[in-house]
C-alpha cells in the first residue's frame, strides 16, 4: 500500500473514531436553553449509581405519625380526640417513638393484618420481579408497612438535572409503574371508568377473572400489546357479557381503579385471546398486574387510598452522588492502562491497538445506550473484561508473529502466518465467551442479565475489532520501512515468551 | 516469562490445598447456616436491618442560609454519636415539601439505642421549629425491615452457571478432547468452588454481587481454558516436542501459558482496587464498597490459581490415564485383528 493511500485510510479511521468518541462522551452547552447530551451521559443508570426511589404503602387503618400529629397537635382539629382515642401507637407503647400508628380495630390480638401485610408483600415483590428492574426491593417496615424501592434509572443528564423533563418522566413511570404493581381487588369489567361506575359482570360468573388463564404483553415495530388469554369457560361466555354492553365499550378495573384496557365489542377479541394496544410505558405494567390477578394473587388490603396517597422519593445513590463520574474515570483509566501496557509491549503497534480499544469502548457506550441497557456497576466491570478480551486476543496474536518472526520470516509472512496459527483460538475463545454471555442474558433476570447482554455486545465487537486491527496494522504498517521496529520486536532470537 | 514450575509433580500439593480450603469453607458454611446468618453473611441486600428515616420540611434551621438536609444531618449525626451508634449507609432524598435522610443499621444494632437517638432528634427538631410544623419534622426509628425476594436472582444465576459449565464442557468435546473438557469443566468446578467457600470461609459480606462475580469467575475460567487447552492441543501435535514425556509438555504449556492467565485477573483485580478507591472518595465511606471488592480479589485469585496452576497439574493425570485407555483399546484391537 502507498503512502498517501494509508495516510487517507488512517486519516479516515482516526478522525471516525475521535469524532464517534467525541459525541459519545463531551457534553455541553448549546445556547442558554439547550444542551447537548453526550452518549455516555444518556445511558440509563442503576440505582447504585444514580439512587433509587421508594415510596411506603400504609393499608387501611394503619397511618403514618406525620398524619397522626398534624391531627393531634392540632387543637382545632375536629377528629384529634378520635385519632387520639382511636389508634395505637406501634412498635412502642410510646406514642412519640412510634413509626406507625394503628386503628384499634385493626390491632387485634389475633394479627390478622400483619400477616396479610406480609401476604401482599410477597405478592407485590413477585409482582416486581417481573418488572426485569437491575435491582428493587420490597420490604415490610415494622410489620404494617410496604417499602418498595427500584432504580430511577436516571441517565446522568437526568440525575444531574440538566435534562429535568426526562427525570420528571422517570419518576411518572416509575410512579404509574409503582401504582399499577400494587393495585388491590380483583378483576372487573365496568361500564365506565369512575370507580362508581357498574359492573356487567353477573354474579352468577363467579369473578371475571375466571374467564381467563394468564396474561403477558409484546412489542413489534413499536406497538406495544397487551395480550390476555381467555380460558374455554371465558371464550364461551364472553358474548353473552359483551352482548350486555349498554354503549359497546367495557373497561378493565382492578379492584376500584379502572386500568386503560377499553373493551370493545367487534374489536380486541382475536380467536381466544384478548388484545388490546397500549403505550410502551404501561403495556408491562398492565400485563403484570392482570397475569397476578388472573392468577389468584389479590391483594387483600386496599393500601394508601388506591394509590392515591403515594409520594415517590428519589434518594441519592449509595456511592454518592458523584459515583458516576468516578465510575467514569475509572473506565478511562482502565482504557489508559490498556493503551499504555500496548505501546509499551508493542511500540508503535500498540498505538494500533490503542486506536481500536478507543473504537471499542466508543461502540460500547453507542451500543449500550441503543439497546436501553441500564448501566451498573457490575456492568462496568464487565465492560473492563470486554477490554481484557480484546486486548489480551491481540496480544496472543501478536506474541504468534514475534514467534513467526524469530523463525526469520518477513513482518507481512509472520503477520499472516501468525493470524493463521491463532485463528482457532480466538474463535473459540469468542464462541464459548459469546454463547456463556446470551445464556446469562437470557436466563438470568435484573442486573445479571444486563451484564450478559453486555458481554455478549462485547465479544461480538472484540472479535470484529481484532479482525479490524489486522486491517489498521496493514495499513499503517505500509509505509514504515523497519516493520520490526514498528512492532517493538527485535531481530535476533529471542526466548520463546507469551 | 519462565516459571520453571514442575506443576505434574505438584498435583497433590494442589488438590490437597484446594481440598482443604473447600472443606473448610464448606464447614463453616454449614454450621453458620445453623447457629449464624446463614452460609454465606448476607450483606445490608440482603439481610434484615434497623434505620431512622428523618423527614423534614424546607425551613432555614439556623438562620444561616444553611442547607436543611445538612442541618438534619448534623443533628443525627450528634444523636447517634452520642448513643454509641453506627450506620453503614445514609441516603438523602427530595419530599413534595422538604426532604427525607434514611440511615441504615445493621440488624444487631441495639434498638434501644436507636430509639433514645430518634427522641433526641426529634427533641432537637422541635426546639428548632414552630409547633405546627412539628408534624413534619420527625425522626422514625424502624426497628423490622424485612427484605424479601432477592433468592430468586441467585437461583436464576446458579442455573445460568450450570448451563455454561454444561456447554463448556460439550464445546470442548467437540472441538478438542475428552481428557481436555474433562479438565474445562473441572477448571470451572474448581474456581467457582474455591471462590464461593472462600466467601463463606471469609464471612465477608455478600449482595448480589457474589452472583456477579460467580458469572465472572466462570467466564474468566473459560478464557484461561480457551488459552491453556489451544496451547496444549498445539504443543501435543509438535513434531519438535513429540520426544518429550506428556508431564514435560503440559509443564512447558502451562508455563507458556502462565502469563496470560495470571496477567488477566491480575490487571482485573487492579481495576478493582481502583474502582475501590475511587468509589470510596465518591461516597465518602470505604465500607460501601470494600465487600464487592473483597469479593471481586476472591474471584480473580481464584481464578488465578486454579487456571494456572491447580488445572494443568491435575490435566496432567487425565492425560496420562487418556493415553493408558487409548493404547489399552489399541492393544485390544490389536489383537482382536490377530485373531
Amino acid at each position: 500500500m502507498g503512502k498517501v493511500k494509508s495516510a487517507i485510510i488512517t486519516a479516515l479511521v482516526v478522525a471516525a473514531v475521535l469524532i464517534l468518541s467525541l459525541f459519545a462522551t463531551i457534553s455541553c452547552p448549546l445556547n442558554e436553553v439547550e444542551r447537548y447530551n453526550s452518549f455516555i451521559s444518556s445511558i440509563h443508570m442503576g440505582s447504585d449509581l444514580t439512587g433509587e426511589a421508594y415510596a411506603l404503602f400504609y393499608p387501611e387503618g394503619v397511618i403514618s405519625p406525620s398524619d397522626y400529629w398534624s391531627v393531634v397537635n392540632d387543637e382545632g382539629n375536629p377528629n384529634r380526640e378520635e385519632y387520639m382515642s382511636g389508634y395505637n401507637p406501634h412498635p412502642t407503647a410510646d406514642a412519640e417513638s412510634a413509626s406507625v400508628f394503628v386503628e384499634n380495630e385493626q390491632y387485634g390480638p389475633d394479627k390478622a393484618l400483619l400477616g396479610s401485610v406480609a401476604k401482599d408483600a410477597e405478592i407485590i415483590s413477585a409482582r416486581f420481579a417481573q418488572k426485569g428492574y437491575s435491582k428493587y426491593s420490597v420490604s415490610v417496615v415494622d410489620g404494617y408497612v410496604i417499602k418498595v424501592s427500584v432504580p430511577t434509572n436516571f441517565t446522568y443528564s437526568a440525575f444531574k438535572g440538566y435534562d429535568a423533563t426526562a427525570r420528571s418522566e422517570e419518576l411518572t413511570k416509575i410512579g404509574n409503574t409503582i401504582k399499577y404493581l400494587t393495585l388491590s381487588g380483583e378483576l372487573d369489567l365496568k361500564n365506565g371508568q369512575e370507580d362508581t361506575a357498574k359492573t356487567i359482570i353477573p354474579v352468577s360468573y363467579n369473578g371475571f377473572e375466571t374467564f381467563f388463564s394468564g396474561a403477558n404483553y409484546y412489542g413489534v415495530g413499536g406497538n406495544h400489546v397487551v395480550q390476555i388469554k381467555l380460558n374455554d369457560e371465558g371464550y364461551k361466555n364472553l358474548n353473552n357479557i359483551i352482548g350486555n354492553l349498554s354503549d359497546g365499550t367495557g373497561y378493565f378495573f382492578v379492584g376500584k381503579t379502572c386500568i386503560g384496557l377499553q373493551l370493545t365489542y367487534g374489536e380486541n377479541i382475536t380467536g381466544k385471546t384478548l388484545n388490546f394496544q397500549v403505550g410502551e410505558a404501561s403495556a408491562k405494567d398492565y400485563s403484570i398486574v392482570l397475569d397476578s390477578v388472573i392468577n389468584g394473587n389479590t391483594l387483600t388490603n386496599n393500601y394508601n387510598h388506591n394509590g392515591e396517597k403515594t409520594e415517590v422519593i428519589a434518594i441519592t445513590p449509595s456511592f454518592g452522588e458523584s459515583a458516576v463520574v468516578w465510575l467514569f474515570v475509572l473506565l478511562l483509566l482502565a482504557l489508559i492502562g490498556a493503551i499504555a501496557i500496548s505501546v509499551v509491549k508493542y511500540k508503535k503497534l500498540g498505538l494500533v491497538n490503542g486506536l481500536i480499544a478507543v473504537a471499542f469502548s466508543a461502540i460500547m457506550i453507542t451500543a449500550i445506550l441503543l439497546t436501553g441497557i441500564q448501566l451498573t456497576v457490575a456492568g462496568a466491570f464487565i465492560l473492563v473484561l470486554g477490554l481484557a478480551l480484546l486486548t489480551f486476543s491481540n496480544f496472543r496474536v501478536f506474541e504468534a508473529v514475534r514467534k513467526e518472526t524469530l523463525t526469520g520470516r518477513t513482518i507481512q509472512a509472520s503477520v499472516k502466518t501468525g493470524y493463521k496459527k491463532s485463528l482457532t483460538t480466538i474463535l473459540d475463545l469468542h464462541i464459548v465467551i459469546l454463547v456463556a454471555a446470551a445464556l446469562f442474558a437470557l436466563i438470568c433476570t435484573g442486573e445479571l442479565a444486563a451484564c450478559g447482554l453486555i458481554l455478549f455486545i462485547a465479544t461480538i465487537a472484540s472479535y470484529v475489532l481484532h479482525w479490524f486491527t489486522r486491517f489498521m496494522w496493514f495499513v499503517i504498517s505500509s509505509p514504515v520501512k523497519d516493520k520490526f521496529k514498528f512492532c517493538g520486536y527485535k531481530r535476533e532470537v529471542l526466548d520463546d515468551e507469551d | 516469562m519462565k516459571t520453571n514450575f514442575k506443576l505434574s509433580s505438584k498435583m497433590h500439593l494442589f488438590i490437597i490445598i484446594s481440598s482443604a480450603i473447600i472443606a473448610i469453607g464448606l464447614f463453616v458454611g454449614i454450621i453458620c447456616q445453623s447457629v449464624a446468618n446463614g452460609f454465606f453473611n448476607y450483606g445490608d441486600e440482603y439481610a434484615n436491618y434497623q434505620s431512622v428515616t428523618v423527614t423534614y420540611v424546607n425551613t432555614d434551621f439556623s438562620g444561616k442560609e444553611e442547607e436543611p438536609v445538612d442541618h438534619v444531618k448534623q443533628i443525627c449525626e450528634t444523636a447517634f454519636s452520642n448513643e454509641g451508634v453506627n450506620s453503614y449507609q445514609v441516603v438523602v432524598g427530595d419530599t413534595k415539601t422538604g426532604g427525607t435522610v434514611i440511615y441504615k443499621f445493621v440488624n444487631s444494632t441495639d434498638g434501644g439505642k436507636l430509639k433514645n437517638a430518634e427522641k433526641a432528634i426529634n427533641s432537637k427538631l422541635a426546639e428548632e421549629v414552630d409547633e405546627a410544623a412539628v408534624a413534619y419534622n420527625y425522626a422514625v426509628a424502624s426497628t423490622a425491615n424485612t427484605i424479601l425476594g432477592g433468592g430468586k436472582a441467585i437461583a436464576m444465576a446458579a442455573i445460568a452457571i450450570s448451563a455454561c459449565i454444561v456447554f463448556h464442557f460439550v464445546y470442548f468435546v467437540i472441538r478438542y478432547k475428552l481428557t481436555m473438557a474433562l479438565g474445562a469443566i473441572l477448571a470451572d468446578l474448581h474456581n467457582l468452588a474455591l471462590f464461593l467457600m472462600i466467601m463463606a470461609l471469609t464471612r465477608i459480606p455478600v449482595g448480589s454481587s457474589i452472583a456477579t462475580f460467580a458469572v465472572i469467575t466462570v467466564i474468566l475460567t473459560m478464557i484461561g481454558t480457551c488459552f491453556l487447552f489451544d496451547r496444549m492441543r498445539k504443543n501435543f501435535k509438535d513434531e519438535d516436542l513429540k520426544k518429550l514425556t506428556a508431564f514435560e509438555i503440559v509443564d512447558k504449556t502451562a508455563d507458556e501459558s502462565f502469563v496470560i492467565n495470571t496477567v488477566m485477573p491480575a490487571c482485573l483485580a487492579t481495576v478493582s482496587v481502583v474502582a475501590f478507591i475511587l468509589l470510596s472518595i465518591s461516597s465518602l465511606s470505604p465500607l460501601t464498597i470494600i465487600s464487592a471488592v473483597l469479593c471481586s480479589f476472591i474471584s480473580f485469585v481464584s481464578c488465578a490459581y486454579g487456571t494456572a496452576l491447580f488445572v494443568p497439574s491435575v490435566y496432567s493425570r487425565f492425560k496420562l490415564i487418556g493415553d493408558g485407555l487409548k493404547a489399552k483399546s489399541r492393544t485390544k484391537a490389536a489383537k482382536s485383528t490377530k485373531k
